[in-house]
Parts: structure tokens; sequence; C-alpha cells
């Protein structure tokens, strides 16, 4: 059920051409050379230590590895983090 | 920057939170709506920043869930009240100063004029004065618009008037009227305008009245506006019914009636000369406040002969007139010079000369100058006349009884 609807959703933003950030939910995130990251559409932080940091989302996690991470700030749906990046990583 | 700004205003905490899976605190805080900021991982704990607002929220959390909950920094608005309070003097020694700045920044302390040439800028600041724009009269008290229609109504030379003001400084610039020349368009005789013997008419309308060689008196009709008509001796009058007798008619005289006229030019030169020449200087500078004068600059002079010259520049002020005064007093020493008689008339003749020149018009055509000494050889003092004998034009439109200037 929550599967079709989801397909449901997105060949109708498909087909009337919404951004898909907004429609499903799904995480935007920009990196700005290698010092910040800016996240929205995030679901909580799950792990935060200074050499990695793991956020939830709407499915699954992301995962940030660097060295002194920081929470520039953080807000309901939106997340900025500074510090030196090494890798950005998706897990289901 | 806005968002440090707020800040500020609002006060800002920063916390200490220790205990075990930390992350579960900050996603609780996030559900409720409280913003964190610069979340950093220490050894002794989570430290970040929060809003003063949000601190009670945060500490209830904190508190339900077993977590320690620390303030390790105030910042902002909110926590320097108390150091307010005990400077209090110096708070309100600042409002102080920035009402007063505003306060005498709304009142016009400056005003210049600009822009006129006939019309006397006195003139011009009294009017103004008059729609309430005067040194010391405060911002709100007049409008610029009433100002500039008021000096364009009440001074009928001007054409535009701006009203500028500069914070205290007002410039009011104006452009005057540029009046075409008062035409004779009735009718007219011409006139001599000064003696002299005619050389040569020229009568293009109007009847002549005198003919070269004649001898004229500055007010003479030289052309006349009022025409007698002859009978045409190509027409034949009718036998019955008499003579044709035509009535005179007036017109506006036109012509050129050149004569030789004579412009005297007069200087002298005594022969012994006493000239004062300035010498040393003296500046003094003294305050004059409503309330005593104060001597800014004093300096001892002793001179037998000396000039003053007093130099004023006041600041009208709401408080009453400020004025600084400077007295510059400058030595006068004499100095004699005597002149041969040569030199003296060398000099004379060049006074007289520049005398005969503002005279005449250099585009008049001189033909003829003599000079003459006037002064006896015993007199002290050299004498010259010079005199210039011109031709030029003399005639000079003049309206046939009492004229009308201007007629449309």
């Amino acid at each position: 059920m929550e599967k079709r609807r989801e397909t449901l959703t997105r060949v109708m933003a498909e087909f009337l051409e919404i951004p898909k950030d907004l429609v499903l939910d799904l995480p935007k995130v920009t990196i700005i050379g290698r010092n910040e990251i800016y996240l929205e559409n995030h679901r909580g932080i799950i792990e935060y230590l200074p050499n990695r940091l793991r956020i939830n989302l709407s499915r699954g996690f992301i995962e940030i590895e660097g060295t002194d991470l920081e929470i520039k700030a953080l807000m309901a749906d939106e997340i900025s983090i500074s510090g030196l990046v090494h890798s950005v990583k998706y897990h289901d | 920057m806005v968002n440090r700004f707020f800040e500020q205003v609002g006060g800002i905490i920063r916390v200490r939170l220790q205990g075990k899976n930390l992350e579960k605190v900050i996603n609780m805080a996030l559900a409720r709506g409280i913003f964190i900021n610069d979340v950093k991982r220490k050894e002794d704990g989570l430290h970040f920043k929060i809003r003063s607002s949000a601190y009670s929220a945060l500490k209830s959390i904190a508190e339900e869930n077993g977590y320690q909950l620390e303030i390790t920094e105030k910042k902002g608005i909110p926590f320097y009240q108390a150091l307010l309070k005990r400077r209090l003097g110096f708070v309100i020694g600042a409002l102080i100063f920035i009402i007063a700045l505003y306060f005498l920044s709304s009142f016009v302390w400056f005003i210049e004029v600009s822009g006129t040439q006939k019309v006397d800028p006195t003139h011009i600041l009294v009017t103004a004065a008059r729609y309430g724009l005067y040194q010391g009269a405060a911002k709100w008290n007049f409008s610029r618009s009433q100002v500039e229609e008021g000096l364009l109504r009440d001074i009928s030379q001007l054409t535009y008037a701006k009203v500028d003001i500069r914070g205290v400084r007002v410039n009011i610039e104006v452009v005057e009227k540029v009046l075409p020349r008062d035409e004779i368009t009735g009718p007219c005789h011409l006139v001599a305008s000064r003696d002299g013997i005619v050389e040569d008419v020229l009568v293009l309308e109007g009847q002549a009245n005198v003919a070269a060689g004649d001898v004229v008196a500055a007010g003479d009709i030289l052309i006349s506006g009022i025409v007698f008509p002859e009978p045409s001796p190509y027409m034949v009058s009718d036998p019955e019914k008499g003579p044709q007798v035509s009535m005179p008619y007036t017109v506006r005289a036109r012509g050129r009636v050149k004569a030789r006229v004579w412009y005297e030019g007069y200087g002298e030169c005594p022969l012994v000369q006493e000239k004062v020449i300035p010498g040393r200087q003296v500046t003094k500078y003294y305050l004059e406040t409503p309330w005593r004068t104060i001597t800014l600059k004093d300096e001892k002079e002793e001179f037998d002969l000396a000039e003053e010259e007093h130099k004023l520049r006041t600041i009208h002020t709401p408080v009453g007139d400020i004025t600084l005064h400077e007295l510059v007093i400058t030595e006068q020493v004499k100095e004699v010079t005597e002149l041969s008689a040569a030199e003296a008339e060398i000099i004379a003749a060049g006074k007289a000369e520049q005398v005969l020149k503002d005279k005449i018009n250099s585009a008049k055509k001189i033909i003829n100058t003599t000079r003459e000494v006037v002064s006896s050889p015993s007199d002290p003092i050299i004498r010259i006349k010079l005199t210039a004998e011109v031709i030029e034009d003399i005639a000079m439109p003049e309206p046939i009884g009492g004229g009308e200037h201007s007629q449309p």
C-alpha cells in the first residue's frame, strides 16, 4: 500500500515536473568545497562524533566522515555542517 | 550578520550536556522546535548554543531523561542588564548625547544664497525669513515648497528658487529673470544725447530737423516724429475742391545722426607725495558668547598709526549668538616721495587718460586729442586736462508727449 502510494507520487511528480525533494521528502545535499555541507529534509541525528556524523533520512541514513566535524546550525529539517570532509556515504 | 544581531538582542546561552547517547536529546529538542547552533563534541560532553528563551524547555527534556545540563556562557543584551544598571550614568549620558545630536541637527544653522546677480542676497534672506526659514529655525517649522513659492511670489525678479536642505546647512538657489530691453514702439522723436556739431544725417523715418554743420545742444530734436506731408507735385489738385490739405501724422522716427562731440578727462598729481604703506601686523581673536567674552589670542602692540580690520563670524544658535571676532591691526608707515614736474605730468596725464577712456566707449572713433596743463608753474600740483574729439551717433529716441514705453 505504502509502496504503491510512493510510486504514484513519483509518477505524478515526474509528470508535473515538480522537484522531487519537495514532493517525495528526498534529502537535498549541498556541498561547498570540502568544508561545508548543507542537508535538507533530514530526520534527526543518529550519531555525532568529531570524525563521523550519521544523519537519519526518510529512507536510510547518510554517513559523513571527516575531521573536526561541527554542526553549525540545526533546525527541524535543515542541518549545516562544517569541518574537513573525507567522504559522504548513503546506507539503506 | 542578521543572525548575530538577533542573537545579541534575544540573548544566547552556551550549554554543556553530559550523559549517554546525547543525540537523543538533540533530536527531542529539534522535535520541540528548539534551534541548536555550533554543536561541538569534546571529552567532557556536548557543547552547543541555544537561545535563552529555549533554555527552560531544554532543561526539562534533559532532566526527564536523566542528563546533566550546565550553562557555560551567557551572551546578549538581557545578560548585560545588571552591568548597565550599575553604570546608569553612562547609559543616560549616551542617551542624552544621541538626543542632543538629533535635537541640534534639526535646526538650520547656516543659510547660503547662490545665483543672485542683481537681487540683493539679504533681500532674499529677509523674504525667506518671512516664510519661516532663518538661521536658528527648526526644520519642522517651515516647508520647503512654501518658502520656494513665497520667494517667487514676493520677489518678482526671480524666475526660479530652490531650497536645498543638507543637514544643518540650507542653500537657497535662485535664477533671476532676464527682462527684454525697454523698446519704444510708439511714435517718438530722435533727440540729441549731448552737445555737438552735426556731421552727417541719415533719415529712415520721420522728418530731419538738422543738417550737417548745425550746432546742437543736448535735448534738441534731430529727427522729428511728427511728419507734415507735402502736397505731391505729381498729383493735380481738383480746382473745385481747392488745394488738398493733409493732416500731419506721427511716426516712430528712425535714423542716424553722426556728430562731432567732445569728451574731457582730468587728472592731477602732487609734486610731493605722502604715501602710507602697511607695516607690521598683529592679530587678536576673541569669542563672544551670550554669557561672557573669551579672549583666545591677544598681542601687545605699539603703533603710532594703525589700521584696524574687524572681521566677524556669527553663528545663530537657539540659545543665542556666538560670535568670533578677528581683529587685524596693521601698522601704517608714512613714506614721502618727491617728483619732478615732468614725472608728475606723466602720472597726471595717465590718470586723465584713464578717466577719458572710461567715458568713451572703445568702439567710438577718436579724431583728435588735445592735452592742456591747467595748473600754474608755482602750484605744488600738476593738473592735466585731456580733450578728445569723437564722432558718434547722438540720436536718442524720446517718445512724443510724455511717451509710452513698451507698448505691445
